[in-house]
C-alpha cells in the first residue's frame, strides 16, 4: 500500500549544516528517543560477545578472555540434550498452536459478522476480547484454580463418578492445557483483523450470490471466505515467521516440575541457564541461536508477504 | 471498525430466513463467550465464599457461605498493598515517559521532508528484527547498575517501535496546511508539535498511552529478570508468589520458602484484586485498542 503522491515527491538535496540549521528543532526532538535506542537497543548487542568468551563477572565483558576455541560454548549448547528438547518443544507447541488456534478466530469472525443486531454483535465482541487484556500471571492463576486437583472441573468429574484427572502435572494433558489456554487468551482478539477484512467485502457480491440462490452457508463458503483469503494467507505467513520463538511468560506461568520435559522452551531454558544459574556464555549462545533462526523465519515470512503484493510487515 | 457490518445484509428483510444457522451460530458464540468469562466468575465466587465449601470443591459459579474475610486478609497484607502502589506508580511513570519519547520520535519520522529520515527509519526498525536477547539485555542492565532498580522496568522498553509507527502514520495523515500557516506565523517545529499536532491527535495519543499502560501493568518477565527485592515486586510478581510460590509447581522460587500455603480463598481474592484494575479500564481499553489495532493494520 504505497501512499501515492507523498513518497514520489523529491526534495532538493540540502547540505548537512543547512539541514541541521533549518530543522534544528526536529533533530533536537530526536535526542531523547535516539539516546534510548542506542543505550538500550544497540548497546546491549555488545553483550553478545559473551557467547564467545570465558566470561567472568569481575573482569567484565571487555576484560574477559576469548574462549578456546571461540565456539566452545556453541559446542556445549549443541551437545546439550536439554537444549534440543527446548528447541523441539518450542516448535511443537507452536505447531499445535497454529493447527488448533489459527482457524478459530476466522470462524468466530464470520459468525460474529453474520449477527444481525449490532447490539448482540457488540456484546459478543466485548466479552470475547476480555481475556486478551489479562496478564499471563492472572491467566496462569485461573488455570491453576480451575484445573488444579481441587478445582471445579475435577470436583465435577469425581461427582459424576469419574477418576480425577491430573490436568497440569501430566505431560500430555499439560500440552493440551497449554494450547487451550492460548486459544482462550487470543482467539477472540484475533477476530478483529478478520472482521475488518470481512466488512471490506463488497456487499454487491452478497446480493449477487443471493440472486443466484445461495443460502447463508454457501454465501460464506463461496463469497466471504475467498474474499478474505488474502488476509488469511498473510496472517498465516506472519504466524509461520514466529515458529521458533515463544515468549517467556506463557510457558513459565503454566509450567511445573512434573512437565519440564514437555514445557521447557527456548525462552525458559535461557532464563534457567542464564539468569538463575549464571551460565552467561552458554545462555547467550542459546539466545544467539534462537534469534538468528527466528530472524531468518521472520524475514522469510515478510519477504513472502511482500511477494504477494500485500505490503509485508513494514 | 467498531461496527463493521452496518451495510444492508441480504436476508435481513425476511426475518425468519437462515433460522437454522442463526441458532447454531448463536449457540457457538454464546458458548465461546461463556468460556471467556466463566473462569473469572468462578474465581470471584471462590474469593467471597467461606473456606469450608471451597476446600471441598463445592463452589462453582455462585458463592457459598458468603464471607469477605479473604479480602480483609488481602487488604491487611502490607506487601500486597505495597505491590499495588508500586505497580500503579511505575505504570504511570513509564506511560508518561514512553509517551514523551514516542511522540518525539514519531513526529520527526512523520515529516517526509526531513533529511535523513530514511536512515532514521532503518535505525528504528533494525531492533525489531534483531535484539540482543534475554541475557545480553540482562548483562547490559546489570552493567548500567539498574538491577533491582525500578528504572530497569522503564528505560529498556521506553519506546516501542510498533507504537511509534502507529503514531507516525497518524501524524502523517494530518494536513500539512496547518503546519505551513503556523510556520508563517513564526512557530518553530516544537511549538507546532505542541500547539497544533498534539491537540489534533488526542484519540491516537490515548490509544497509545493505553497500549503502554496495559503492557507495563501486565508485564511479568522483566520483573522476574531484573528485580530481586520483594519491596519492588509489581502486583503481577506478587500474585505469582501468592498463587504459585507456596505450591510445588514453582521450579525456581528463590525466597518463596517462608510463604506458608495461603488459603485458597485468599489466593482467589488476590487474583481478583489484581484483575480489577484491568476490568475497570476495560470498557475504555476495548474501544481504543480496537482503533489502535486498525490504525496499525493500515500500515504504509
Amino acid at each position: 500500500m504505497q501512499k501515492a503522491g507523498v513518497k514520489q515527491v523529491r526534495y532538493k538535496r540540502m547540505g548537512f549544516f543547512k539541514a541541521i540549521k533549518t530543522y534544528k528543532w526536529l533533530y533536537l526532538m530526536l535526542i531523547i528517543p535516539l539516546t534510548q535506542y542506542f543505550l538500550f537497543r544497540y548497546a546491549p548487542l555488545t553483550g553478545l560477545q559473551v557467547a564467545f568468551k570465558d566470561f567472568s563477572v569481575f573482569k567484565g565483558i571487555a576484560g574477559s578472555p576469548w574462549a578456546q576455541p571461540v565456539f566452545k560454548y556453541f559446542g556445549e549448547v549443541f551437545e546439550s540434550s536439554k537444549f534440543w528438547t527446548a528447541v523441539w518443544n518450542t516448535v511443537k507447541l507452536n505447531l499445535l498452536d497454529l493447527l488448533f488456534g489459527f482457524p478459530i478466530p476466522i470462524i468466530l469472525a464470520i459468525m460474529v459478522y453474520e449477527m444481525r443486531s449490532i447490539r448482540v454483535k457488540r456484546v459478543y465482541q466485548t466479552l470475547m476480547y476480555l481475556p486478551h487484556f489479562l496478564s499471563w500471571v492472572i491467566i496462569g492463576s485461573l488455570v491453576a484454580k480451575i484445573f488444579g486437583s481441587a478445582g471445579p472441573i475435577n470436583s465435577l468429574i469425581t461427582q459424576m463418578g469419574g477418576q480425577p484427572v491430573n490436568f497440569l502435572m501430566d505431560e500430555g494433558n499439560w500440552v493440551i492445557m497449554y494450547v487451550v489456554t492460548g486459544i482462550w487468551q487470543s482467539a477472540g482478539w484475533g477476530t478483529i483483523i478478520y472482521l475488518a477484512a470481512i466488512s471490506g467485502v463488497n456487499t454487491e457480491l452478497y446480493e449477487a450470490a443471493e440472486v443466484d440462490g445461495c443460502g447463508r452457508l454457501r454465501r460464506i463458503w463461496y463469497v466471504t471466505l475467498p474474499c478474505i483469503m488474502p488476509t488469511i494467507v498473510i496472517m498465516l505467513i506472519l504466524r509461520l515467521g514466529q515458529m521458533v520463538g515463544i515468549g517467556f511468560e506463557r510457558p513459565y506461568v503454566m509450567m511445573n516440575k512434573m512437565v519440564t520435559n514437555s514445557a521447557d522452551v527456548i525462552s525458559t531454558f535461557v532464563y534457567d541457564r542464564g539468569i538463575l544459574n549464571r551460565q552467561y556464555p552458554f545462555a547467550t549462545a542459546v539466545d544467539i541461536f534462537g534469534s538468528v533462526v527466528n530472524m531468518s523465519f521472520v524475514i522469510a515470512a515478510n519477504f513472502a508477504t511482500r511477494k504477494m503484493g500485500e505490503g509485508g510487515l513494514f | 471498525m467498531s461496527n463493521p457490518a452496518v451495510p444492508k445484509k441480504p436476508g435481513t428483510a425476511k426475518g425468519r430466513r437462515y433460522l437454522g444457522s442463526e441458532i447454531v451460530f448463536n449457540v457457538i458464540l454464546t458458548l465461546f463467550v461463556l468460556l471467556c468469562i466463566l473462569p473469572v466468575i468462578h474465581v470471584i465466587a471462590k474469593s467471597i465464599s467461606g473456606r469450608a465449601p471451597v476446600v471441598v470443591g463445592k463452589v462453582y459459579l455462585l458463592p457459598k457461605d458468603i464471607d469477605f474475610s479473604a479480602y480483609a486478609s488481602v487488604f491487611n497484607d502490607p506487601t500486597m498493598i505495597q505491590s499495588m502502589w508500586f505497580s500503579v506508580l511505575w505504570t504511570l511513570v513509564y506511560t508518561a515517559l514512553a509517551m514523551v519519547s514516542t511522540i518525539l520520535l514519531a513526529y520527526p519520522l512523520s515529516r517526509h521532508y526531513l533529511p535523513g529520515r530514511k536512515v532514521l527509519m532503518v535505525v528504528v526498525l533494525i531492533p525489531m528484527y534483531f535484539t540482543g536477547g534475554t541475557i545480553a539485555n540482562f548483562l547490559w542492565v546489570k552493567q548500567m547498575g539498574l538491577i533491582d532498580s525500578p528504572w530497569s522496568l522503564v528505560l529498556p522498553i521506553l519506546t516501542s517501535t510498533y507504537n511509534t509507527i502507529i503514531l507516525r502514520n497518524f501524524f502523517e495523515s494530518i494536513p500539512t496546511s496547518l503546519e505551513e500557516s503556523a510556520k508563517l506565523d513564526g512557530c518553530n517545529d516544537l511549538q507546532i508539535l505542541i500547539r497544533i499536532i498534539l491537540p489534533l491527535s488526542t484519540a491516537s495519543l490515548a490509544t497509545i498511552a493505553l497500549f503502554y499502560a496495559v503492557a507495563r501493568w501486565n508485564n511479568y518477565a522483566d520483573v522476574r529478570y531484573y528485580i530481586n527485592s520483594s519491596k519492588k515486586f509489581t502486583l503481577q510478581m506478587k500474585l505469582y508468589q501468592v498463587v504459585f510460590a507456596s505450591s510445588s509447581s514453582d521450579v525456581s522460587m528463590v525466597e518463596g520458602g517462608k510463604n506458608a500455603v495461603l488459603a485458597e480463598t485468599i489466593q482467589c481474592a488476590a487474583v481478583v484484586f489484581s484483575t480489577v484494575p484491568i476490568l475497570i479500564v476495560y470498557p475504555f481499553l476495548q474501544k481504543y485498542f480496537v482503533q489502535g489495532v486498525m490504525i496499525g493494520a493500515v500500515k504504509e
